[in-house]
This record gives structure tokens, C-alpha cells and sequence, in this order.
């Protein structure tokens, strides 16, 4: 117990350099939860992605269609529950196409029935399903359009020729990291029916639900092996192994982000190091009486260590109290304008890992200093001149 | 008179341990703010490469990028006829026309990872537009056959898409690879180039481009070829410079880079230049005396300041030619990510640029300076009599 007090009133000694070393370590924390958090917001669009879905495209590449008969094939197949087929619409408006946002044309009973993550009330999702010209929209999308429910949407075709015009059926909000935050989805058959004869009757992904999530890579075999013999040949994923393989597209920042954090800790052991070592040093005299009143080395180095721990823990507990007002405020807002990311959220792992991580790093940093202080000889220490 | 250096950095060398603890910690920011500005102007410079200010190019008006874009055949005549596009050896004027499309494949180190990798179709005379690119290995394409050269950029990263093997486009239809080539560098070394009419019909887009590119008789011949071939609505064109097309389908990605690295920076650099205040308050503390005497033997404040001053700025520089000593040896290295302007996947390197590297220097000692400000101030403030009796 008296230990311990020692311990913190030798912390408290140099103020100045106390609290700058505090300040220093926890603002070096704010970017490793900065970082574990954007890494966090990859991850989440995995875990996130549901577990009994697998999606079919063209093998070639997203530019190939298939023919929509595929659909009815698919929610056939043993195993399968339901599947919808879908393109991608290409839609834009008509007064401003440089506004972006994505638009699917869909079977619209079986997109909603399966698509649980898009909430909205379940009398808008029927009205979308009974509208052939019902549209069903991103609320993030309609906030920013001033879309409501019941307006009439002109859009032209950016990747097809053509005009559709829509009424909102729906507002939905999407509980899903990186799915549907800026979408609007219409029906497959009336965006079918304007397009060119050659581009007619041709859908670019199929997404089935099946029954049990353990047969999904299976299933995801039996429907390319199916459809090899046919002129259009598939390519079929689980949707989590899809969404794993667009994540990794990026695996290169991920890396580096990852080397970044594991600079962050250099940094704080080099901080959390130097204020340690400069404690010692001044106090190398003191050591020598304290060893000559009858302390122990040991003793020496709890107090060397247990300061340093001190430190490390106020300093990752200012460090948490700093993350989360700027990582989920000013810092999460400037990555959404110049990312477009999702807006951050801190896990309470991460946060945790914070605290744990200054207290370790003090006393990684404190290592040194503590066994040169516990082999002083008591003479010498004493002789030492401040 | 002013306090010799040596006396600055003999100081810093009796308290090593302590010097190096910081100047590392600086090290270790420039190091950031060096790599994510070299893997910036990598991203950049290999895209900004394949552009040039002598060629237009033109798509249709609403695509955001070169694979979404789908113009006439017919149109191809009336690029040709526009004014201001040069004319080659024989009186042909050059332009080129290009199909696109972008083909999944796994990856060689990671099978998991399907990737996009963009398939340039592209006419005869595509040697004469783009006189960059050249065959390095192999042999280029036989025209009106199924085969391929592959970027060297790209070359042996994707299944199938490596000398000697092949790919599809279409079902039952192999595209043999038979050579490999270099452009500068530039964005074109992670594509895959064929014939046009190998993309066209395999995908059944007869009758249509995806871009025309013409090469100019001088940049400033751009308004007049993009005026006159803007002017008809009917066809729907757009025209840009290249550069401009490629600056653009830059942004997104190195706009990222540049944000999430400079925030990162900034937060480290805080830490840092409070460490450099720490260890310099240290050094004021500690001597105390000699501070005392050195205002005693007239040196004035001012001086005084200055010395301390340089002595963090020195342990700042040392810091700072570490990091960016370090950060150059990452141009060994090689980066490949998706471009969310295209969504293909290019590969590009860490470029060294001197300019960047100096900037880091200049923020790194500006971090010592900084973080030595206060302590230099306060040991400047010392009052000599007190602190020789201290």
C-alpha cells in the first residue's frame, strides 16, 4: 500500500513533464483508435453481409449479362429458398448527372422478402411491391433530394437510352455497412421493357437465399457446374465471400494502416521511454539511499515499473476520453467528405485495447531504466552527481 | 557573439540516450507523412503518366469512366475530319478507337481475391497514338487474331494473365497472351491489350466503342476539336484532355491517401512535438547552472534562446533525415489497389520525389522547433544569479 502511494507521489514530482508525457501518449493514442476504427468499419461490412445468401454473376466480368431465365433455374435448385435476379439500372437525373448514386432494377416481391435489411414500414415495402413504377429509395438519398414518399422521380438512362419515371413507395433504411446507402431500386420488368431489343431480357447478378447457411459454398458450386454448359457461364459466391473479396481489393491500405498502428506503439514506448529514463537518472542518488536505508533491487523496480504504469494508464485513459468526441466527430466527418466513408463509429474493444495498450507500453518503455536502477551499486548511486 | 553550435550539438551528444528517443519518435512521423506522400504521388503519377497533354479523349458525355462509356462506330469518321488532329506520316489523320471491359480474375498470392483487370481493345495504329508503349517480351498482338499483351505491371500477378498463358471473354474462345509491354510507367502497364474486335465480338458490342483518343496538332488545338465535336447534342459526346480524364479518375483514391495520411501525420506529429518539449525541458532543468553562467558571461537571452533553439531543431533534422531515410527505402517496394475512379486494379510504386521528401524534412523540424519553443523561452527567462546558486 505505502508502496503505492510512493509510487504515485514520485509520478507526481514533475508535474511539467508528467502531464506533457500524459498529453503526448494519449493524443498518440487517438490515432490507433482513429486507425483500429476505420480497419473496424471494413470489418463490419463483412460481418455484416447476411450468411444464407449466394450471388451469381456473369463469369467474365460485371459487364457481361446473363439471360433472366437463369433467375427461375436458380430458385429451383434444391437447397434454394428464394432468389431474385437484378441490373444495374444506370440511372441518373435528368437536370444534373453528375449527382452519384447507384440504381438497381429488381424482382421487386422476392428483393423484398429477402432483404430484411432495409427497413421501412411493411405497408411502404407492399405498396413498392404492388407498383410496377414504385421505386423504393435510400433515406440518406431522399434527405438529400428532398425525395417523399408519394413523388413522381424522372431519371434518364446513363449506361442504357431511355427515360423511367418512378413514384417513391418507400423510404428505407439500410442496417447494413456499405449496402444501400445511397440506392434507389426499381422493377426489373418495367425498366426491361424500355430498353433496346439487344439489351432486353439480360440481368447482371442473381442473389438466392437458401436454407442452410453451412451449404452456401456448396450451392455456390452446384450453380456455376449447372450453368458451365450454357453459352453464359457463372460465377457464384457466397455474398460474404463477395463482400470479403471487394474488402480485400483494398488489403494494400489496409497493410499499411496496420504498419501505422505498430508505429503508433514506437511512439509511445520512445515517450513513455524517455520521460522514464530521465526520471532515473535524476534520481540515481536517491536509489543509493533508499538501498542503503535497506530497499531491495525489487523494490527499486516496482517503483521504476509501477511509475511508468501509472503514467501509461492516465495517459491511455485521457487518450479514450479524447478518441471518442474527435474520432466520432471532427475526424469521422472530414474522412466522410474526402473518403466517402461510412461515418465512425469507436468499438468498445478498441477502446479498451487503448487503456490496456498504455499501461503495457509503459512498462515495456520502463523496462530498461528499471533493471539499470536495480544493478546500481549503492556507493556509486551515491557519489552520483545529479 | 553569438553560442557556437558545438555547443548545441555536443549537449545533445552527452545525453544520447534521450536525443535518440526523440529524434526517433520524429523519425517516425516523417517516416508517415513521407510514405503517404510517396504512395500518393506513385498512385497519381502512374495514372497522370498515361494521359498526355497532346491527346484528347472522347467518350460518351455522361460516363464516369473510359468502361462505362459506349459511342457509335459511325462516329469514329467525324473525329477524324475534326480540326486541330494531326496528321501522320502518310496524311492519316491519327486517332485511335478502344473498347473496354474489365474481366474478373483470383490473384496469384490470394485465390480469394477476385479482382477487376481492365481489357483495352485496341485498333492497328494504337503504337502510333500511345508511342510510350512498347513490346519488351514476346511479340505483339497478330491483328485479327485472339491474342493479348499483357502491362508489365500486371504481369504475372493474376491467374491466366501471364505470357505464354490465356483468358476469355467470351465462353469457348482462349485469348493467348504473347507478349509483354512497358508504357512509362503509366496506367496502361496493369491493363491487358487485344484486338478491338476480339472485345467487340465477344461480347457482341458490334457497332460500338467505348473511346476514341486522338493525338493533336498542339495542346492548344483542344477547344476547336472539342468545340466542334460537342456542338452536336444528337451524338452525345463529351471531350477532354487526356490528362484532364486521368486527374480525374485519380481523385477519389489519392484524395483518400492524402486525408487519411495527413490526419494520421497531424496526430503523430503532436505526440512528437510534445516529446521533443520533454526531453528539451529535461535538458533546460538539468543545466540550470550552466545557463546561469553563460547569461553571466554576457551571452544575453536572446542568445541563450537561440542556442536552444538550434538544439532542437539539430536533434529534429536528425530525426527527420532518419524517417525519410526510411521511407526511401520503401521504393523497393511495389502498391496494387483498386481505384474506385475505374474500379480496376492498377499496381503502382512508392515514388521518391524530392519535393515531397524536402517538405517532410521542413514539417519535421519544424516539430522540433515547435516542441523546443517553450523550454528555450523558459531557459531564455533564467535569471543568472539564482540559477548559479542553485
Amino acid at each position: 500500500m505505502s508502496l503505492l502511494l510512493l509510487i504515485l507521489r514520485n509520478a507526481g514530482r514533475a508535474p511539467v513533464r508528467g502531464a506533457l508525457t500524459v498529453v503526448a501518449v494519449a493524443i498518440t493514442l487517438v490515432a490507433f483508435v482513429l486507425l483500429r476504427t476505420i480497419s473496424a468499419g471494413w470489418t463490419d461490412r463483412i460481418e455484416q453481409t447476411p450468411n444464407d445468401r449466394v450471388v451469381t454473376r456473369h463469369k467474365i466480368g460485371w459487364a457481361s449479362s446473363m439471360p433472366v431465365r437463369y433467375t427461375e433455374v436458380v430458385r429451383k435448385m434444391p437447397g434454394v429458398k428464394t432468389a431474385m435476379g437484378g441490373s444495374w439500372a444506370g440511372l441518373k437525373l435528368p437536370a444534373d448527372d453528375s449527382v452519384f448514386f447507384q440504381s438497381f432494377a429488381v424482382d421487386a416481391a422476392q428483393f423484398v422478402e429477402m432483404h430484411h435489411e432495409l427497413a421501412a414500414p411493411p405497408e411502404q415495402k407492399r405498396a413498392f411491391v404492388a407498383d410496377r413504377r414504385g421505386a423504393l429509395v435510400s433515406a440518406e438519398l431522399a434527405a438529400e433530394r428532398g425525395w417523399r414518399l408519394g413523388d413522381e422521380l424522372h431519371f434518364k438512362g446513363r449506361d442504357y437510352p431511355g427515360d423511367w419515371v418512378l413514384t417513391v413507395s418507400a423510404v428505407v433504411k439500410s442496417t447494413r455497412a456499405g449496402f444501400g446507402q445511397r440506392a434507389v431500386w426499381l422493377h426489373w420488368e418495367y425498366f426491361n421493357e424500355t430498353l433496346p431489343e439487344r439489351d432486353r431480357d439480360l440481368i447482371s447478378l442473381i442473389s438466392a437465399q437458401i436454407f442452410n447457411p453451412a451449404d452456401g459454398a456448396r450451392l455456390a458450386k452446384a450453380i456455376d457446374i449447372h450453368f458451365d454448359t450454357q453459352a453464359e457461364p457463372t460465377f457464384s459466391q457466397e455474398d460474404k465471400a463477395l463482400n470479403t473479396a471487394i474488402v480485400s481489393r483494398f488489403a494494400a491500405i489496409m497493410d499499411a494502416m496496420n504498419v501505422v498502428s505498430l508505429l503508433v506503439l514506437g511512439i509511445v514506448v520512445l515517450i513513455l521511454g524517455n520521460t522514464v529514463a530521465m526520471s532515473t537518472r535524476e534520481r540515481t542518488r536517491e536509489y543509493g539511499m533508499l538501498r542503503a536505508l535497506g530497499f531491495m533491487p525489487r523494490h527499486l523496480v516496482t517503483f521504476v515499473l509501477g511509475e511508468a504504469a501509472a503514467l501509461g494508464v492516465v495517459a491511455g485513459g485521457v487518450g479514450l476520453a479524447l478518441a471518442y468526441p474527435l474520432v466520432q466527430g471532427p475526424l469521422s466527418r472530414y474522412l466522410e467528405q474526402e473518403m466517402r466513408t461510412a461515418p465512425l463509429r469507436v468499438a468498445g474493444g478498441d477502446a479498451l485495447t487503448a487503456l490496456l495498450l498504455g499501461a503495457a507500453l509503459g512498462l515495456v518503455a520502463a523496462a530498461i531504466p528499471a533493471l539499470r536502477a536495480a544493478r546500481l551499486e549503492v556507493t556509486e548511486s551515491l557519489a552520483h552527481a545529479a | 557573439m553569438a553560442i557556437p553550435f558545438s555547443y548545441s550539438s555536443r549537449s545533445l551528444w552527452a545525453r544520447r540516450t534521450t536525443t535518440i528517443a526523440t529524434a526517433l519518435g520524429i523519425a517516425l512521423v516523417v517516416f508517415v507523412l513521407a510514405a503517404s506522400q510517396m504512395l500518393t504521388s506513385g498512385m497519381r503519377g502512374t495514372l497522370l503518366r498515361a494521359g498526355r497533354e497532346s491527346r484528347a479523349l472522347v467518350m460518351q458525355h455522361d460516363a464516369y469512366s473510359e468502361d462505362g462509356s459506349r459511342i457509335r462506330q459511325s462516329v469514329l469518321s467525324r473525329v477524324a475530319a475534326a480540326p486541330g488532329v494531326r496528321k501522320g506520316q502518310s496524311g492519316e489523320p491519327l486517332v485511335t478507337a478502344e473498347s473496354l471491359v474489365q474481366i474478373f480474375v483470383p490473384r496469384v498470392d490470394d485465390e480469394t481475391r477476385i479482382s477487376s483487370v481492365q481489357v483495352r481493345g485496341v485498333s492497328e495504329n494504337v503504337f502510333s497514338l500511345r508511342p510510350e508503349a512498347r513490346v519488351i517480351a514476346g511479340r505483339a498482338a497478330h491483328p485479327g487474331s485472339d491474342e493479348a499483351i499483357i502491362g508489365r505491371g500486371i504481369d504475372g500477378s493474376y491467374e491466366g494473365l501471364s505470357m505464354g498463358q490465356h483468358f476469355m471473354l467470351e465462353k469457348g474462345r482462349n485469348i493467348q497472351i504473347v507478349g509483354v509491354f512497358e508504357a512509362g510507367g503509366s496506367a496502361y502497364e496493369s491493363e491487358v491489350w487485344t484486338g478491338l474486335d476480339v472485345v467487340r465480338t465477344s461480347l457482341g458490342w458490334e457497332g460500338f466503342l467505348s473511346s476514341i483518343t486522338a493525338e493533336l496538332e498542339a495542346p492548344s488545338a483542344f477547344e476547336g476539336f472539342a468545340l466542334a465535336l460537342e456542338a452536336d447534342k444528337a451524338d452525345g459526346l463529351a471531350v477532354a484532355r487526356e490528362r484532364a480524364y486521368y486527374e480525374k479518375v485519380s481523385e477519389g483514391l489519392a484524395s483518400s491517401i492524402q486525408a487519411l495520411g495527413g490526419l494520421v501525420t497531424l496526430i503523430f506529429a503532436c505526440g512528437a512535438m510534445l516529446g521533443a518539449a520533454i526531453t528539451m525541458n529535461g535538458a533546460i532543468a538539468q543545466r540550470r547552472k550552466e545557463i546561469g553562467v553563460l547569461r553571466a558571461l554576457g551571452f544575453s537571452a536572446r542568445q541563450v534562446m537561440l542556442a536552444f533553439l538550434l538544439e532542437s531543431a539539430a536533434l529534429a533534422l536528425v530525426g527527420a533525415l532518419v524517417g525519410v531515410g526510411l521511407a526511401s527505402l520503401l521504393s523497393l517496394s511495389d502498391f496494387s489497389v483498386t481505384n474506385y475512379g475505374t474500379g480496376n486494379e492498377i499496381a503502382f510504386p512508392f515514388e521518391v520525389n524530392v519535393k515531397s521528401l524536402l517538405r517532410s524534412i521542413v514539417a519535421g523540424a519544424a516539430v522540433g522547433v515547435l516542441g523546443g519553443f517553450f523550454p528555450a523561452l523558459k531557459a531564455a527567462r533564467t535569471n543568472p544569479v539564482a540559477a548559479m546558486r542553485a
